[in-house]
């Protein structure tokens, strides 16, 4: 059990930043330029490990990252990471996928009190955005969610699982998959949605005052967090994986697929996501539901 | 006239009463009125505990009259005139559905009444006329346009009372009512469809304007109107589960905002400040109120490992349950859109810097504040861990109402065969990992230094002037107002409404005020005229 | 022991007064205990018939069964609380004077089963109501006295009106024999006669669209005076109205046209006091509705909604004394009645009695205005009346409203005066609110009580 917990942990970590890694390598390609190499993110992460943040803001500005990160490790215990239920199911049997969905949310609410906690206004405004952007993210995703559930009669992400042996909720559930997906690309922080984190042009955002081995902590939770869902995406609407190899195969077109989309795209503000999101995947999410 | 009987639950609802008046009970209040009080809980005991609808009503109307007086100490008139308008309205459509009943039924006593001769038209009249008396007490819209300003205006100990307690009798009242006395089988679907979607428009409704408030106290009241809309929406579903959820969510949303208004008492008390745009920064100078808080948000927003989520999950279950997906939708859109304003509570009060230079100043914040706080606190954590523990007592109520018991699976496991979860893994594993992480980080920390001052954070390069606001509780919110529906939603107000209701009857009695000055010649022609005008029908 | 002491005794009273003017309030507190006295004496006789003199038409005939035994007593508990409230008052001989002609008045028109003593009783207490108004003995004293006579004098000439056709037409003046043959009179007689005595009772008991003059003269008349107004003379009227009515076994149409201007009257006077600028005027349209409740009430035929209303009755009476009494002390101390004298004293004694007298005005749980309405309510709902029961709750919905911003302005408000209530007044003033609140718990003895009268006022007048 400990040691399915860890190998668990260990596989999301990996995954996370190898994925990392390859999206920095394709969007630099698509841009004309060479990417770092794939084991860059790594040695990032160890990196910043060992150093520590430069100012001391007080104690609720170090448990802000922590409860971000166990809420990012709790999400991926959550999720099974096969379909056939014997190895690697972690802690799904205790919780089902409202669980999850809540845990998701768990992560942005513990980043919120941290960077609250130190006096950057910068960092209070990024996390409005962010929570305010979770908003439009959650509304079609929930309602896919809610459509499969209602579907399946079941909250248990092992039973969705298991009802997809014929067709995969992809092929059954289509408006329902597209809805989610939309979503799941400003899960993932890809644009358009990404104006929250404002990786490189404002210098603002919920990270701005972390650094060292907090900001390892978020890099490293963001890669578990992704790999998460990733992993939720393919559970609920690709039948889960029944091999290491098919797991890999699932999640990497996945990702490929979010990395194009995302690369394609312009950015939106927030309140154009916002009122985007509503908008036309909630309403494909709705047609989806009626369809159920 | 007064008949009472010991029911389940009536046991719940006193119970929750008689722990939410002895905690408060602590809390130092300038205006604490014995009798009134005293009056007060006499009034709910007669509510929760009637075995006949006088008796309820007589417990309804004195509630809301002594409430009047209670608020009345510190609320400004107007507030006052809506209060009392709206909840004497209230009761009067209570009265005139007890008349109703009587005139169905033949009887008063709940034992007694039996619906299966009424005509449908005539239980959908009583049906309409009682929703009205629980929309108005649980605030649904538009029947909440007394809630806001009463809720902000009375005094802090007053509001918790407010929100907790009275709040939760429309809520009783519609169990009692529609489970126990009308049952199922004689209601309209079609209504309770009515008031499912009323509860759920009202709760985004009040969502979005508590996150754009900047009153501490009114963003609680509208989130209070929130997460009573909740439960009138899951309580509209009519099933074991939906009644077990409803009944959850009661218990939990007493003990948050019992917390909550509490906590904000408590800085009101210390800082005489109750806007966002005041506050901020509070939180090393009152750390332990900042961590009660936050438990109260986390139970608010019904994330998980606390009880908010416990009761948030069997809603969305029972909803589920009843495939009601469109229902469910909008109900999670409100209860994620409530992340926000229970951000900006914690942040607006104890996050950022603060906004006032006098924080230092600040007395300590008495330790009798703390009772009911903790006491919240204590229950909310207990029932996120090991959240069957209370389902026992649920079904005893449902039981006692006629409806299946929901299956008991153990202190840790809650939920029905749709979907269970087990809270005591998910505190635990939440605990264990949160530890861990801490652990590793306790020994690599040491090296870094204290800020200098409260402006040496990373400001776009610079170093900010001294006079630059750095407090962000004001602007939050802001962004939602550009997005369309929720400008939508904003913009609208009930306000409007009322105004024109009530200048229409003003104008009406400004006319009729003038017949009353005739002089006495005019007054004998009028009565010649009356004369006259009978004469003449009466000649035809 | 005769009847006629109910009718004497203060008049007699009044009369002598030169023989111990100083003394006056003292000897009209002992009338009124001594009338009270009397009643007590007869309650265990009830019902009883008094003939004076047999000889028709000049016959004069007394009845005393369950329902004018209840007004009897209501005004005479009345007149004695009122006396002994105001038994500090050495300098106001002529108060006493009057009231005592009026309780005579008032109790003779109560008692009296013939038309043509019906008359000369409903003159008496007018006339003693029109020297009340003028007490004051200012400008608007006087104008609201002629105001006040001019419009009785109207009600006079209809009733006598009435009185003269139903005499002309079947040569009997007691109500009894009337009852018996009124109806083979003719359709049209009929009709006119039940229109001239509604005209002429309706000015009396405030029904609309008779009765624009009593906001007026309401604010005329001396506070404490305009307590008996409402209290007690208004009611006198509606009884004998009432009474003849039931009498005269008018149809239903008749009937529910009553219940419609009650209807209306209710509602019109509620309506204007909405936006009223002074409480006494507020007291005053608040008297009007509550007399509008109580016609449509009265008029149903329907015993529980009848004995509701004799309830209400008394529970109006005891209210309205309780308020106009308090406004009075208030009155005393800022020499004005507006809204904006009444929001700034200071008293928590007063502002509870006030609270009290409102809440009961409302019908309020737990007092016993509560349950005068739920039985009239309860009533409606047994005749499937339930429109009413919905108008009417709707219009308390009114009444609430300005009632309680009468508390909100007093309780909000920068107060400036203090005010300190007498010991006599505030025992006297306490016993009425306690009344108050013990018939609202303790209901049931007056209810059976208020259903024999009301069973006996449906019934008419019948065996000679």
């Amino acid at each position: 059990m400990f040691i399915d917990l860890l190998i668990m942990l260990v596989m999301a970590y990996g995954f996370g930043f190898l994925y990392y890694g390859l999206y920095r390598n394709i969007s630099a390609r698509v841009h004309g330029r060479f990417g770092p190499s794939l084991a860059q993110s790594f040695y990032d992460s160890i990196k910043l490990f060992t150093k520590d943040t430069s100012t001391d803001f007080g104690w609720m500005f170090f448990a802000g990252p922590i409860i971000m990160a166990s809420g990012a490790i709790l999400t991926v215990l959550f999720i099974p990471y096969f379909n056939h239920g014997e190895r690697l199911v972690g802690l799904s049997p205790y919780g089902n996928l409202i669980v999850v969905l809540y845990f998701m949310v768990l992560g942005p609410l513990g980043n919120a009190l941290g960077v609250g906690s130190h006096g950057n206004p910068f960092g209070a405004m990024g996390i409005t955005r962010g929570l305010t952007r979770l908003l439009g993210l959650e509304m079609p995703f929930y309602i896919a969610v809610v459509g499969l559930m209602i579907a399946n009669e079941s909250a248990d992400i092992g039973t969705i699982m298991a009802n997809q042996a014929e067709t995969y909720n992809i092929i059954a559930h289509p408006l329902l998959f597209i809805a989610a997906f939309i979503s799941f690309l400003g899960f993932l922080g890809k644009s358009p949605f990404d104006v929250v984190g404002a990786p490189q042009e404002v210098y603002s955002g919920p990270a701005v005052e972390f650094g060292g081995k907090f900001l390892a902590l978020a890099l490293s939770q963001s890669a578990i967090f992704s790999f998460a869902k990733l992993l939720l995406m393919v559970d609920l609407f690709l039948g889960g994986a029944d091999s290491l190899w098919d797991l890999i195969l699932k999640t990497f077109v996945l990702f490929v697929a979010s990395v194009f989309v995302g690369n394609v795209y312009g950015r939106f503000t927030t309140a154009q996501s916002v009122d985007f999101l509503l908008k036309v995947p909630t309403v494909i999410a709705i047609v989806g539901l009626l369809f159920v | 006239m007064f008949n009472f009987e010991i029911t389940a639950l009536g046991n719940m609802f006193f119970g929750l009463t008689v722990l939410v008046f002895v905690s408060l009970f602590f809390v130092p209040n300038k205006h604490r009125s014995v009798t009134l009080y005293s009056l007060l809980f006499a009034s709910l005991a007669c509510i929760f505990y009637a075995s006949d609808l006088i008796t309820l009503f007589i417990g309804w109307e004195i509630m809301g009259w002594s409430s009047y007086f209670l608020i009345a100490k510190t609320a400004d008139k107007q507030t006052l005139q809506k209060y009392i308008v709206f909840n004497i309205g209230g009761a009067f459509t209570l009265l005139g559905a007890i008349i109703l009943i009587y005139g169905a039924c033949g009887s008063f006593v709940y034992s007694e009444l039996d619906f299966s001769a009424v005509p449908s038209g005539q239980v959908t009249a009583i049906t309409i006329l009682l929703l009205l008396t629980l929309f108005v007490k649980s605030g649904i819209m538009p029947f909440h346009y007394w809630v806001v300003d009463s809720y902000s205006q009375s005094n802090d100990l007053f509001s918790a009372v407010l929100s907790a307690i009275i709040s939760k009798t429309g809520v009783f009242a519609f169990i009692l009512i529609f489970f126990q006395i009308i049952t199922v089988q004689y209601l309209q679907t079609p209504i309770l469809e009515v008031v499912a979607w009323l509860g759920v428009l009202t709760s985004i409704i009040a969502t979005f304007k508590a996150i754009n408030e900047d009153e501490a106290k009114r963003l609680l009241a509208y989130s209070s109107i929130a997460q009573v809309g909740y439960i009138v929406t899951i309580l509209s579903i009519m099933g074991s589960l939906s009644l077990e959820a409803a009944l959850y969510h009661t218990v939990i949303h007493t003990f948050v905002k019992l917390l909550l208004f509490i906590n904000v008492a408590a800085i009101i008390y210390v800082s005489k400040q109750h806007r966002f745009s005041t506050l901020g920064g509070l939180l090393y100078k009152y750390p332990l109120n900042f961590i009660l808080l936050v438990v109260g948000i986390i139970s608010l927003a019904g994330m998980p490992p606390l009880g908010g989520f416990s009761s948030k999950f069997l809603i969305y279950t029972a909803l589920l349950e009843e495939h009601k997906g469109l229902l469910l939708a909008a109900v999670l859109f409100s209860s994620a859109s409530a992340f926000l304003y229970c951000y900006k509570l914690v942040y607006g009060i104890y996050l950022g810097q603060p906004t006032n230079p006098k924080t230092e100043a600040y007395p300590r914040i008495p330790l009798r504040f703390y009772v009911p706080q903790i006491l919240g606190a204590v229950i909310l954590i207990t029932l996120g861990t090991i959240p069957g523990v209370i389902v026992p007592m649920f079904n005893g109520i449902l039981g006692s109402v006629g409806f299946e018991p929901v299956l008991y699976r153990g202190v840790f496991v809650l939920g029905s065969d749709f979907a269970s979860f087990n809270g005591g893994v998910v505190i635990g594993a939440f605990g264990l990992i949160f530890v861990l992480i801490l652990l590793f980080f306790v020994r690599l920390k040491n090296r870094s230094v204290k800020p200098k001052d409260r402006l040496d954070i990373s400001y776009c390069g610079e170093v900010p002037r001294a006079d630059v606001n750095l407090h962000y509780g004001y602007g939050m919110g802001r962004e939602l107002s550009r997005i369309g529906l929720i400008k939508m939603i904003l913009s609208r107000s009930s306000h409007a409404l009322w105004q024109r209701v009530s200048t229409l009857f003003g104008d009406l009695s400004g006319i009729t005020q003038k017949l009353y000055t005739l002089s006495a010649q005019n007054m004998g022609l009028v009565i010649f005229a009356f004369f006259t005008i009978l004469l003449y029908m009466g000649v035809k | 022991m005769s009847l006629v002491y109910f009718i004497a005794i203060p008049i007699l009273a009044s009369f002598l007064t030169p023989f111990y003017k100083n003394y006056l309030r003292f000897v009209s507190v002992l009338v009124n205990i001594l009338l009270a006295g009397f009643a007590a004496f007869f309650y265990s006789r009830l019902p009883l018939n008094e003939f004076i003199s047999l000889d028709s038409p000049l016959s004069i005939i007394f009845i005393l069964d369950y329902v004018s035994f209840f007004f009897v007593s209501l005004f005479i508990g009345v007149m004695l609380f009122f006396s002994l409230y105001s038994i500090k008052e050495k300098n106001n001989t002529a108060v006493f004077v009057v009231t005592n002609i009026f309780t005579s008045g008032a109790l003779g028109l109560i008692l009296s089963a013939d038309i043509f003593n019906i008359y000369i009783f409903f003159e008496i207490a007018s006339i003693s109501a029109y020297i009340l108004t003028g007490l004051n003995r200012d400008k608007v004293a006087y104008s609201g006295a002629i105001k006040y006579m001019i419009v009785g004098a109207v009600a006079s000439i209809f009733l006598l009106l009435g009185i003269m056709l139903m005499y002309l037409n079947l040569g009997y003046l007691t109500l009894s024999s009337i009852g018996a043959g009124f109806h083979t009179m003719d359709k049209g007689i009929q009709y006119l006669v039940l229109l001239s005595l509604f005209i002429g009772f309706g000015i009396k008991t405030e029904i609309l669209p008779l009765n624009f003059w009593v906001a007026d003269i309401y604010q005329a008349t001396p506070t404490k005076i305009a307590a008996l107004f409402s209290a007690v003379l208004s009611k006198a009227y509606l009884f004998v109205f009432f009474h003849i009515l039931y009498t005269l076994k008018v149809d239903a149409p008749a009937l529910l046209f009553l219940t419609a201007i009650g209807l209306l009257s209710f509602a019109v006077a509620e309506l204007s006091a909405l936006r009223s600028k002074d409480v006494k005027r507020i007291f005053a349209y608040s008297t009007l509705g509550q007399l509008g409740v109580l016609f449509l009430a009265l008029s149903s035929a329907n015993v529980v909604v009848v004995s509701g209303a004799l309830f209400l009755i008394l529970v109006h009476s005891i209210s309205k004394l309780m308020l106009f009494f308090s406004l009075d002390l208030v009155e005393k101390k800022m020499h004005s009645t507006r809204v904006e004298a009444f929001a700034g004293f200071r008293s928590a004694f007063l502002f509870t009695i006030f609270a009290i007298g409102f809440l009961s005005l409302l019908g309020i749980p737990p007092f016993a205005g509560f349950i005068a309405k739920l039985t009239i309510l309860k009533g409606f709902a047994s005749m499937g009346a339930y429109g009413i029961v919905g108008a009417i709750l709707a219009i308390s919905l009114v009444e609430a409203t300005y009632f309680f911003r009468l508390l909100s302005a007093n309780q909000r408000s920068k107060k400036t005066a203090e005010i300190k209530v007498p010991l006599l007044q505030k025992i006297m003033l306490s016993l009425l609110a306690l009344a108050i609140l013990y018939l609202g718990l303790f209901p049931q003895g007056l209810l059976d009580f208020c259903t024999d009268a009301a069973q006996t006022l449906i019934q008419g007048v019948i065996h000679v």
